[in-house]
């Protein structure tokens, strides 16, 4: 496969994947750190439904959660619009596909 | 670490601790793992150079079958019981450890990386990331564990090549089928969060490591450790 037009693509994926990855870790990290400040035990099954796993803290942790999901679909639309710009219109359907998986897939049942 | 280093996304380790270690739910453990395997692919992302990137174009063809098996394998878990599961996990991964041991090294490239390779055996290839997008779904690994084997050993991509490639897809085929766990409550943010934090962390320093081993170890480390989960997961499957 050529690879040296991907260059570029591959900078900006990383990118990508530093920006959203970091912000989601530091979502998550703040959201479970509260509850460690707390003391309440993490990996129990009572913590689920005990005050303090609800609220903000949780659903900060789940931000940062749903944030790194939907990592992988931004990288697969950056490669789609990438691939659109250089008119390498076979790659662009290709990953066009598979945007199209993913988002039967997200919206099925969750998002 | 271990994820980043063998192009898996982690929940071949992962999916087995969190059931037998902690004893979470099958469920609870595949959504979990999940997130982890996104997190080990952001973590590599994240860490990637033009030299020892993924080789994207191969990986959004084959990512075609795998995400379309993902989404497939995360509603049929909802029927398939925990016994199943466990059985079915132990199998593939004892059946690729297998295949990686005896039919890994014949023609299959000797350097890391290489920019002189062609992908071949297209149609194999599609059935592997196929059967691996549904096991994805069913299990919550990313399935690296058969994709990095099926590129390396059929298709003729360089070790470093296929794990960097692995790890970019496996990231995808695990967002194909995560939502639905999510949907289904077997997320749970006080056990997904500190378990993703940990994985990202390992896989940025897998993905510096990498670069530094040499095939046979890689190839050889990838058997020993699926021989040693599948046996878990046949003894769990048993007691259940």
């Amino acid at each position: 496969m050529d690879n040296s037009p991907n260059d570029m693509l591959a900078q900006r994926m990383q990118r990508l994947s530093l920006i959203v990855s970091l912000t989601a870790a530091g979502l998550m990290l703040v959201g479970w750190s509260m509850l460690l400040i707390y003391q309440a035990p993490v990996i129990d099954a009572a913590t689920y439904d005990h005050p303090l796993t609800q609220g903000w803290p949780r659903q900060l942790a789940l931000t940062g959660i749903v944030a790194l999901a939907l990592l992988p679909a931004a990288r697969v639309l950056l490669a789609l619009t990438s691939y659109a710009l250089k008119r390498r219109f076979i790659d662009a359907g290709v990953a066009l596909v598979v945007l199209v998986e993913l988002l039967i897939g997200m919206l099925s049942r969750g998002l | 670490m271990l994820g980043a280093i063998l192009g898996l996304g982690g929940g071949i380790f992962l999916v087995p601790v969190l059931t037998l270690l902690f004893d979470f739910s099958v469920r609870v453990a595949v959504g979990t793992s999940l997130v982890a395997v996104i997190a080990t692919s952001a973590g590599v992302a994240a860490m990637s150079s033009d030299e020892r990137g993924a080789d994207i174009p191969l990986a959004l063809r084959l990512e075609i079958a795998t995400a379309a098996g993902a989404v497939v394998g995360g509603f049929v878990a909802g029927v398939v019981s925990a016994r199943t599961l466990s059985l079915l996990f132990s199998l593939v991964v004892l059946g690729t450890a297998a295949y990686t041991a005896t039919k890994g090294s014949g023609d299959s490239p000797k350097t890391l990386f290489d920019d002189a390779y062609r992908p071949r055996r297209w149609g194999l290839g599609f059935g592997v990331s196929g059967l691996a997008g549904i096991i994805s779904g069913l299990l919550g690994v990313g399935g690296g564990f058969i994709k990095v084997p099926a590129m390396y050993a059929i298709m003729g991509v360089p070790l470093g090549v296929a794990t960097a490639t692995s790890n970019f897809m496996v990231g995808i085929t695990a967002a194909a089928s995560v939502f639905v766990y999510l949907g289904r409550g077997d997320i749970h943010p006080f056990i997904v969060a500190p378990t993703a934090l940990g994985v990202y962390g390992g896989a940025v320093a897998g993905s510096w490591l990498l670069p530094h081993l040499k095939v046979v170890w890689l190839r050889w480390t990838l058997v020993v450790l699926m021989v040693a989960i599948g046996i878990q997961m046949v003894t769990r499957g048993f007691g259940n």
